[in-house]
């Protein structure tokens, strides 16, 4: 592997729906096709198709069709599901490509019936076990927010948080029945499919300054007057007349705004130092800071693995197909081109 | 919405159409031209800056020729052919091969930092 980069990655805090780590040694390319890939493609499970029978709802059909597909259903055995557009086993769909759900609820009552995504009823629940476990995600992850909110309405009794989404509400009278079916896919070809509501990188600072050299060449006003300019990136340390990097910046917080580079570069220009001089640009980032964050159908844990191995699976086709490829064109050259 | 292109049509190969189909100019074999389908900047931009760190390789970009159309086009150019030097495909088979051990590293190196993050015993894998 004479190119390879050989990055590192350290893990910097996770909850099951939660996750912060930090690439080393990599490559912005490295960093963003691990974000592009989870995000969407990662393969998780979601409501595709509707039938509807009854709709007496505010809602018009596709509304609630609409409103029914984003509802996150739990995929963690998402890789024991077939695509349904080549899954061998049926014509159709079956439980080995989908899941069927039946949504029927009438409301009888003076008030207002919250339709619940908990009212859907999993049809395939018996025939594999695998079908049972795609439900959908009740509390949005064991997020702390929501246990934050559970553990408060459990000590003062107050109302638990609603579990489910909500897809519609009904008046009394009213009732609405559909079938829906589930199938497997991926963000790339609807979001609704993405297992991801964040996953963003942050770099170190592409410009820094040379402290060193802007406080040899300052003066003890012109670095207070800098310190004012820095719109609180910079300190001055009175005691070692010298400035220093206010704690926001050294976390990562902030980059050195525009004002700043050119005031410093006036302030030195004054004492012939060019701006070059005072400043480092790093171009070629090799430390990322990830965060990421499920929507509660795959752990974070998961979403990272899975990416990992749909990237591989991407290059492995490829290193595959690409010798089927050159086998062909070896034949048609008659090995002319035996080098390729 | 009548003309708008199925959305599976990003993610399916369609029958007939080769995953990679490569082109090498006779005249000028240090030159190398592939088309990828059914690909996007995952890959493209992935696969460009693994060839930039190969030695042997003069230039190389990729291409979307078109939002509609789910390809892109990688062209390669590696330094003179002598013997013993590797070609455009062979760096590209190189490519390949540096991105599996890369990715392969990563969830190694992953799987031990979960494992030291469950030694220190902070639930982290609730379902």
């Amino acid at each position: 592997m004479p190119n390879a980069r050989l990055p590192d990655i350290k893990l910097e805090r996770v909850t099951s729906s939660e996750m912060d780590f930090t690439l080393l040694n990599a490559e912005t390319s490295i960093a963003n096709a691990l974000r592009r890939v989870m995000i969407a493609e990662v393969p998780t499970m979601a409501i595709d198709l509707v039938n509807m029978e009854v709709n007496t709802s505010p809602l018009f059909d596709e509304f609630v069709a609409h409103r029914l597909g984003l509802i996150p259903l739990s995929s963690h055995e998402v890789d024991q599901f077939n695509n349904t557009r080549d899954c061998d086993r049926c014509t159709d769909h079956c439980p080995y490509c989908s899941i069927e759900y039946v949504l029927d609820v009438s409301c009888d009552s003076e008030d207002f019936l919250d339709v619940m995504s908990k009212d859907l009823i999993n049809v395939y629940e018996k025939e594999r076990p695998e079908c049972a476990s795609v439900k959908p995600v009740d509390n949005s992850g064991e997020s702390e927010a929501h246990a934050r909110m559970n553990q408060a309405s459990k000590s003062d009794g107050g109302q638990r948080p609603p579990e489910g989404i909500v897809i519609t509400k009904l008046r009394r009278g009213q009732r609405i029945k559909c079938t829906c079916i589930a199938k497997k896919g991926t963000g790339k070809e609807h979001a609704k499919w993405s297992a991801a509501s964040t996953v963003r990188f942050r770099t170190d600072p592409s410009i820094r300054f040379r402290l060193d050299k802007i406080n040899d060449t300052l003066t003890k006003d012109e670095k207070i007057d800098l310190e004012k300019y820095s719109e609180g990136m910079l300190v001055y340390n009175l005691t070692a007349d010298a400035l220093e990097y206010e704690e926001c910046f050294q976390e990562r917080r902030f980059a050195i705004s525009t004002d700043t580079i050119k005031k410093a570069g006036d302030l030195t220009g004054l004492h012939g130092v060019h701006p070059h001089e005072i400043m480092v640009y790093n171009d070629n980032p090799t430390v990322f800071n990830f965060k990421c964050e499920t929507t509660g159908v795959l752990t974070a844990k998961e979403l990272f693995f899975k990416a990992i191995e749909v990237l591989m699976n991407k290059l492995n086709s490829i290193q595959g197909y690409l010798d089927v490829e050159l086998e062909e064109l070896r034949d048609r050259n008659n090995n002319t081109y035996g080098m390729y | 919405m009548s003309n708008a292109p199925d959305r599976f049509e990003a993610v399916v190969l369609p029958d007939g159409v080769k995953k990679i189909e490569f082109v090498v100019d006779e005249q000028y074999p240090t030159w190398a031209q592939f088309k990828i389908e059914r690909e996007d900047h995952t890959l493209g931009n992935l696969l460009r800056m693994q060839l930039l760190r190969d030695d042997n390789v003069n230039f190389v970009g990729y291409r979307i020729p078109h939002p509609l159309e789910h390809h892109f086009i990688l062209r390669v150019q590696s330094k003179k052919l002598e013997e013993g030097k590797l070609g455009p495909v062979e760096s590209f088979i190189q490519a390949i091969e540096d991105l599996q051990s890369d990715f392969a590293l990563l969830e190694e190196r992953m799987k031990k930092q979960f494992e030291i993050h469950a030694s220190m015993n902070v639930p982290y894998h609730r379902r």
